[in-house]
């Protein structure tokens, strides 16, 4: 889920970087009490030796068990006077034990006597165990942050995830909708307001486009009804007197013209309301269809048919063009366009067909001249050479396209004018 | 990002790296001279131990306060707080400036412990905590009665 | 053969039950949902042709009415409405055929019989006319039952002209009816032309006793001899 990605990777980092302030802090301040405490027992203890030295009372052993250790020596006037009275210093010492130098923390008292006399004191302590415990703190914060942030990490994907629960519903279900079909209703209970508006506003959207949708389908279905059945009795009254053997051969012709005026208006009629379902979305329920081997099945109808032009039918395909579509509009699509390249051909003309995977072109010899391609799309479009044509062919091409998502486009290479379609 | 806000985020980071910074500085002990000590402090000085000499003043940086240390040559050693006030006064080998203790503290070991003396007080929340010759600690509150007493 | 209409557009009734009744067919009419059930539920009819869209109801309906009470009727369905769904719903409901309007009543004919003929001899479904013989389900033909060899276009144009016997169809009828609707801007149907040829050679050389007349031109007719 994208939307989990960018919310947790905004918390997550805002966090990181308060969290990387926040250790940072905490290990200086904790670092700081260390040295604190380490300052507070080596001046406790130097007070106690000056003190002592002081009252002239016996001053501890040098090295009397505990880690601290001192010197302390009389300096003259100008050496006390050389230094600061108090300096704290961190040294190397060697430790004969260990056998090698470790780290060790230092402060130095310059102090006057009763009598006049000046010393020097000063204090050791080695700091090695609060250099160990420094060090140990500073991989726990490490390894603790990395602890916190993955814990931070892991909840806030499990928050979002849970929050946003109402939403995939809403999404999975919007994608499982389907205009036409029955589509289960949206079951999505939630608390939250924002979610709850967006359910009712979804669905109210769908039920208004099926609504819509309905409407259509209904007048559709109607204009069809009134249109084709006022067609249906003429064409069939003509029928009835074509049977009439007593007719003159001169009237039978004017029955037969009749006849074909009324089919052709029929004929438009279709088109145009197959436009109109086109154009409507009503025609789903795409399947995979290989658009190449509907097509060689057309043009051994239409190469029997258009024989007396003698036209020449290449068909080159690399590989199958097989696509999501209504099969009853891929057939109209071909059909067309197969039309199309036969009726506006010249005699003896050819037509060459290529087939790629992601493509589909006809290309017809014809007119010279390119045709104007803002105007061979449009409906009711006549060329001069097909008077009895629809006019609606192409038109029904491109309404196809565009449902469809297909590219459609003319181009004229001389001395073929080329159809393309594309995905 | 305008070049307001660009520098208003880089002033607040670095604001809070100074602070952080300025946190890790280590408290440590400073030695001042006598005259830089609190006017307070000097004069308790000057009175109560007329006479002595100082061999050590130090100026202590807490968290937030400042305290002084004054160590003298006989070995005594007095703190105060920052305005001056003394807040423990360790004579060790002899008696505390009786001026300086409350007289009913004063008049409780006069009276309880005839042969004792007062070598150390510190002034603590109760109220005051004194340490006698005889290493007895009492604890008294703050208008001098008596609230325990340690071996 | 005794038929029921149904059908709410007066002129086409008109028109439809004029032209079955000249073949010396009975035809009974009904003019909307009400009237049709009224009839439909109590007669007994070779042939039933419903249009969908009744006025007071759905064609659909009666059918699924029929279904409901067990009554088994040959049905074709006629309709304007040119939806796939439509065809789909009615063949699912036990529709024997499905005709779009407007259909030439020749063609309405062919199919009513064809109907007829498989309810008739249960599955079984020769064609015979004359000393001919198509069985559909093979694609062959016999004549004085020897098999003669048709390709498969010239099968297709006996096929269909056989059961319109002495009908005119015109020449754009029956080039659609075989090539399909690829031909309709056809410059001349020659190629029509040359397949009939075909099929009237081969009839006359098995001896056959029907005949594809030309008529004026303008289309053909199958009679007997």
């Amino acid at each position: 889920m994208r939307l989990l990605h960018v919310i947790n990777l905004r918390l997550t980092a805002v966090t990181a970087i308060l969290l990387v302030f926040w250790s940072v802090f905490f290990y200086i301040t904790i670092t700081r009490e260390i040295n604190d405490e380490l300052d507070d027992s080596l001046e406790n203890y130097a007070e106690l030796i000056i003190r002592r030295k002081l009252r002239g009372e016996a001053l501890p052993d040098h090295s009397s068990g505990s880690n601290n250790q001192y010197y302390i020596k009389p300096v003259s006037r100008q050496e006390a006077l050389r230094h600061d009275v108090i300096r704290y210093r961190n040294v190397q010492v060697y430790v004969s034990e260990a056998g090698e130098h470790e780290p060790a923390r230092v402060i130095s008292y310059t102090f006057r006597t009763g009598q006049g006399q000046y010393y020097q004191l000063e204090v050791f302590t080695p700091t090695i165990e609060q250099d160990d415990l420094k060090e140990s703190i500073l991989w726990s914060m490490l390894i603790l942050y990395v602890c916190i942030l993955s814990s931070i990490l892991l909840i806030n994907v499990w928050g979002i995830r849970y929050s946003m629960r109402p939403l995939r519903t809403l999404l999975q279900w919007l994608d499982r909708y389907r205009l036409n079909g029955p589509n289960a209703p949206l079951r999505n209970p939630t608390r939250i307001v924002e979610f709850e508006r967006l359910n009712q506003v979804v669905t109210s959207a769908m039920q208004r486009n099926e609504e819509v949708y309905r409407q259509q389908h209904l007048f559709i279905g109607n204009a069809s009804h009134e249109l084709q059945t006022p067609l249906a009795a003429a064409l069939g009254r003509i029928e009835m007197m074509l049977e009439d053997d007593s007719l003159s051969e001169h009237q039978m012709g004017e029955l037969i013209k009749l006849q074909r005026t009324l089919t052709r208006l029929s004929k438009v009629n279709r088109s145009l309301l197959m436009l109109t379902k086109i154009d409507n979305g009503q025609y789903a329920q795409p399947a995979q269809v290989d658009m190449g081997q509907r097509l060689s099945q057309l043009i051994d109808d239409y190469e029997s048919a258009y024989g007396s032009r003698h036209l020449q039918v290449q068909v080159s395909s690399q590989e199958p063009l097989v696509l999501q579509i209504n099969e009853a509009l891929a057939d109209t699509l071909l059909a067309n366009l197969l039309k199309n390249a036969f009726v506006h051909n010249v005699q003896g003309g050819s037509i060459r067909i290529t087939i790629t995977r992601d493509s589909l072109t006809l290309a017809n010899t014809g007119t010279p001249h390119p045709l104007d391609k803002r105007l061979i799309f449009t409906p009711f479009y006549h060329t001069p050479d097909s008077p009895s044509s629809t006019g609606l062919g192409l038109a029904l091409v491109k309404a196809i396209c565009q449902q469809c998502q297909l590219h459609l486009s003319y181009r004229f290479e001389f001395p073929y004018h080329c159809f393309e379609i594309s995905r | 990002m305008t070049t307001y806000r660009l520098t208003k985020r880089v002033a607040l980071t670095l604001c809070i790296i100074i602070g952080c910074l300025s946190m890790a500085h280590a408290d440590t002990d400073k030695s001042i001279r006598f005259d830089q000590l609190p006017q307070l402090a000097q004069q308790t000085i000057a009175q109560q131990f007329k006479g002595k000499q100082i061999a050590l003043v130090k100026q202590e940086t807490d968290l937030l306060s400042k305290s002084y240390d004054v160590i003298l040559t006989d070995g005594a050693k007095i703190e105060f707080d920052h305005r001056g006030h003394w807040s423990d006064i360790d004579c060790e080998t002899y008696a505390v400036p009786a001026s300086l203790v409350p007289a009913p503290i004063r008049s409780y070991v006069s009276a309880h412990y005839r042969n004792a003396k007062i070598v150390k007080i510190e002034r603590i929340r109760r109220g005051y905590e004194i340490e006698l010759s005889n290493n007895l600690e009492i604890t008294f509150d703050k208008a001098g009665k008596a609230l325990h007493i340690d071996h | 053969m005794k038929l029921l209409l149904i059908e709410d557009d007066p002129d086409l009734r008109e028109v439809i039950q004029t032209s079955l009744q000249r073949e010396r067919c009975v035809v009974e009419v009904a003019r909307d949902y009400r009237e049709a059930v009224s009839k439909l539920f109590i007669y007994q009819y070779d042939c039933i042709l419903i249009d969908i869209m009744l006025p007071d109801g759905n064609g659909l309906d009666l059918l699924r009415e029929m279904q409901r009470r067990g009554i088994k009727h040959n049905v074709i369905i006629i309709s304007a409405r040119d939806a796939i769904e439509d065809k789909v719903e009615g063949l699912e409901l036990r529709a024997d055929d499905y005709l779009a309007k407007p259909f030439h009543l020749a063609e309405l004919k062919a199919r009513i019989r064809s109907v007829i003929r498989r309810s008739q001899q249960a599955g079984e479904c020769l064609i015979r006319l004359g000393n001919v013989e198509i069985d559909p389900a093979h694609f062959s033909v016999e004549v004085e039952g020897r098999a003669i060899e048709m390709l498969r276009k010239e099968y297709d144009i006996l096929a269909y002209l056989i059961v319109r016997p002495n009908r005119l169809i015109s020449k754009e009828t029956l080039a659609e009816s075989i090539w399909g609707d690829s031909i309709d801007q056809a410059d001349n149907f020659d190629f029509v032309y040359a397949q009939i040829k075909n099929v009237r050679k081969k009839l006359r050389e098995a001896g056959a006793s029907i005949e594809i007349k030309t008529v004026y031109g303008l289309g053909y007719k199958l009679v007997t001899l």
